[in-house]
């Protein structure tokens, strides 16, 4: 067995350390888009339903049910989309962005009166 | 090449990556959700065929009202609430679901009391053994048999999986027209690509009308966010889509529950002799009761029918339900297609053949994935092993759990208390036992086998029944009893399904040599098959 | 029992996997239609199930009824396709006459 001189030993060290942190990245940037894609999708789809039930001007019960009826269509799209948009922060920025507006934007006009 | 080509094939590929991963994730739960809920269109004639004793005359929906309210109301006069579903054409029992009070401490009610089964004609409870009937499959394949609501989160989680499964597989698969009618047998990997994708592909329309309207069953638990943003008073809501009176709260003063007689009476005439098909009674002896009766919609699409709402003190009526407006009608559509229950029986065994596709195409998608990935010779990764042993463990073992189920019904005495809790186990240690076993196995032994089990087991089902019942296959010839026979037929098919799957997966050759592999391999490439990753 | 508008889709399937070259069959049939022709007559064949199906069955339920017959009947045919493609071609036919004869009994 060779001895390693204390350069090589760093340098193996370093490779070592700079390949898990690359896995590591890769599997946080995964992670990161289900989750996005998840529970993102979901709150994002439950929030513009809200916001298209809360906007749509026809009678309240009709309302309500387009949006819930249509979110289902709208959480799957958001869901197959996060996983074919290649940068990582448009997704975030299209899933969590829609989510903070449409909630935000149906909190602010209040419950239908 | 061009851009839109680029960006076609690259979306092709996007849609095959993520329809792989959702079917890897959620294929085995989808598939027994499949497979329990297609038995489920025939939910009343499984509960008939696992109380043989039971032969109830047809009763007037007002008697079998007034027996199950007076029931009710000598065992648990203070109950929240009570949903009484009258016998019809295919159920001749009345099914109570009783809902107590919740605990004064506030904690939650302990969710749905165990079915209550009455005579109609009596109010007594069924002179025949104690079964939850086909009421076990229908539950399990939204509830999971996991507790409230974990199980229909999990089943709701699937289904979203499915849905966006169904939206990728079609996004990705090139040749859809094309293909629509190749089926090639014996090619290995090819082969089961064509099954899976002629399963989907020609009982498209069922499987996305079937995943959709799932969703839409329990609409209100999955998505009540937009009830918030147009109601103050969640109540509310429930006040407008169906008509009754925003659900008040026990007013805590007691009043007599006024007879269920006049109110049924009342609302068959309002509808010109319809027969209401069930009855809901929330707080009854309580001065706030309300008696909602709900119109049969059996031969309508739509599955919320018409009701009408009573005060349970006064008797007098308090609201209607309005004629729907689309949306309304829309999910009432969506729920009536997807429980099907006006379908006459020519379109009821059709259902049920689009449910045998569905959990076919579901079944071939897990395996495909390994047929895609097996490297004879090679060791295998942990991954491939854990997919191709739960791909055993569902496919091959769960048919046994449900054929069990059925087993011992007619091997359980009648009387034996708690046989009813005892028939559900044996599906689950038969499903989960038979599964465990056949880790003990190597891979081609364990289909062969667990799938020749199966078939013994659905193909023991008419012989036992002829043993152990009146009510045998031959009885059932001399005496034209369609359901016990037609039964027996079903299950025999079902045994010689699984028959054939056990003796198909004996012929499965070993694989050849590397050298000659390799060549073969080089054959066919990828270029036809871009369908999935 | 109302199959009428299944066998008569299982004919329209059939005669539309005729207007594809990959699956007309080999030895040619006794009567083998030119592609277009059979495309034609495929499409016909569907819209003739369908309308038999509203008649049987009313509106909605009738489309449903479409659907779901001609979903099963396009299984059996690519079952039958695959296994014996002379056999599936002639149940075709028959099946045709069959849902005439029970359409006008």
């Amino acid at each position: 067995m060779r001895k390693r001189t204390l350069s090589q030993g760093i340098s193996v060290f370093g490779q070592s350390l700079s390949q898990f942190f690359l896995l590591s990245r890769r599997l946080w940037r995964m992670s990161a888009r289900c989750f996005t894609a998840l529970v993102g999708g979901y709150a994002a789809a439950a929030a513009m339903a809200s916001l298209l039930a809360r906007l749509l001007p026809i009678a309240r019960v009709e309302a309500t049910l387009w949006g819930m009826i249509l979110s289902f269509l709208i959480f799957a799209s958001l869901g197959l989309w996060a996983f074919h948009e290649r940068r990582l922060w448009k997704v975030a920025k299209v899933i969590w962005g829609g989510t903070l507006l449409s909630a935000g934007i149906v909190m602010a006009i209040g419950v239908r009166p | 090449m061009s851009k839109a080509f680029l960006d076609e094939k690259r979306l092709r590929q996007s849609m095959a990556w993520i329809h792989t991963w959702l079917g890897l994730l959620a294929g085995w739960i989808l598939f027994a959700m499949f497979l329990t809920g297609t038995a489920s269109y025939f939910r009343p004639e499984i509960t008939q065929w696992m109380q043989p004793e039971l032969r109830l005359a047809p009763v007037a929906p007002r008697r079998a009202a007034e027996t199950a309210v007076a029931h009710m109301q000598a065992t648990s006069p203070n109950d929240q609430q009570w949903f009484i579903y009258l016998p019809d054409d295919r159920t001749p029992e009345t099914r109570i679901f009783a809902m107590p009070k919740p605990d004064p401490g506030g904690r939650e009610p302990k969710n749905r009391s165990a079915e209550i089964k009455l005579d109609p004609a009596t109010g007594a409870a069924l002179n025949a053994r104690d079964t939850r009937g086909g009421e076990h499959f229908y539950r399990f394949h939204f509830q999971l048999q996991l507790p409230h609501p974990w199980g229909r989160w999990l089943a709701g989680l699937c289904a979203i999986f499915m849905l966006a499964a169904i939206l990728s597989g079609v996004i990705t698969h090139k040749r859809i027209f094309v293909d629509f009618f190749t089926l090639r047998w014996k090619k290995g990997q090819r082969s089961w690509l064509d099954t899976h994708n002629v399963s989907a592909v020609l009982a498209l329309p069922f499987h996305a009308m079937i995943t959709y309207t799932g969703l839409i069953a329990l609409i209100v638990m999955y998505m009540p966010w937009p009830i918030a943003a147009n109601y103050a008073k969640h109540a509310d809501f429930y006040a407008d889509a169906y008509g009754r009176e925003a659900d008040g709260d026990a007013s805590g003063k007691p009043a007599a529950l006024k007879p269920i007689g006049p109110m049924v009476d009342a609302a068959s005439r309002q509808w010109q002799g319809d027969r209401p098909r069930t009855i809901v009674i929330r707080n009854p002896n309580d001065s706030a009761a309300t008696v909602t009766i709900l119109r049969s919609g059996a031969d309508r699409l739509n599955a919320r029918g018409e009701s009408i709402t009573y005060s349970g003190a006064t008797g007098a009526k308090l609201s209607q339900s309005s004629p729907p407006g689309a949306a309304l009608t829309t999910a009432g559509v969506m729920l009536g297609l997807h429980l099907g229950n006006f379908a006459g029986p020519v379109l009821r065994w059709t259902y049920f053949l689009l449910g045998l596709t569905g959990t076919a195409m579901v079944g071939t998608g897990s395996l495909l994935w390994t047929a895609k990935r097996r490297k004879p010779g090679a060791k295998s990764f942990f991954g491939f092993r854990l997919v191709e042993r739960l791909n055993i463990a569902t496919i091959a073992c769960l048919p046994a759990g449900m054929a069990a189920f059925l087993l011992a019904n007619r091997l359980t005495p009648a009387g034996l208390e708690g046989r009813a809790a005892l028939e559900v186990s044996a599906m689950f240690w038969t499903w989960f036992g038979l599964a465990a076993l056949t880790l003990l196995r190597p891979v081609r032994c364990a289909w062969v086998e667990g799938l020749a089990l199966s078939a013994a087991a659905f193909a023991a089902l008419p012989l036992v029944n002829m043993v152990m019942t009146d009510r045998g296959l031959f009885t059932s010839i001399a005496s034209g009893d369609w359901l016990f026979l037609s039964f027996d037929g079903a299950m025999l098919a079902i045994a010689a399904l699984l028959g054939f799957g056990s003796w198909r997966a004996a012929q499965v050759r070993v694989a050849p040599p590397r050298r000659q592999r390799k060549a073969a391999a080089a054959e066919f490439r990828p270029k036809e098959l871009l369908d999935v990753a | 029992m109302s199959l009428e508008p299944g066998l008569i889709s299982y004919a329209a399937l059939a005669s539309l996997a005729l207007s594809v070259m990959k699956h007309r069959p080999t030895p040619a049939l006794a009567f083998m239609p030119l592609p277009t022709m059979a495309r034609v007559t495929g499409w016909l064949l569907l819209a003739v199930a369908l309308l038999l199906s509203l008649w049987r069955f009313g509106g909605p339920q009738g489309v449903v009824a479409w659907i779901g017959q001609t979903c099963v009947a396009g299984a059996v045919f690519v079952l039958m396709l695959s296994w014996r493609s002379h056999a599936a071609f002639t149940l075709a036919v028959v099946g045709f006459f069959v849902a005439v004869a029970m359409a006008f009994a």
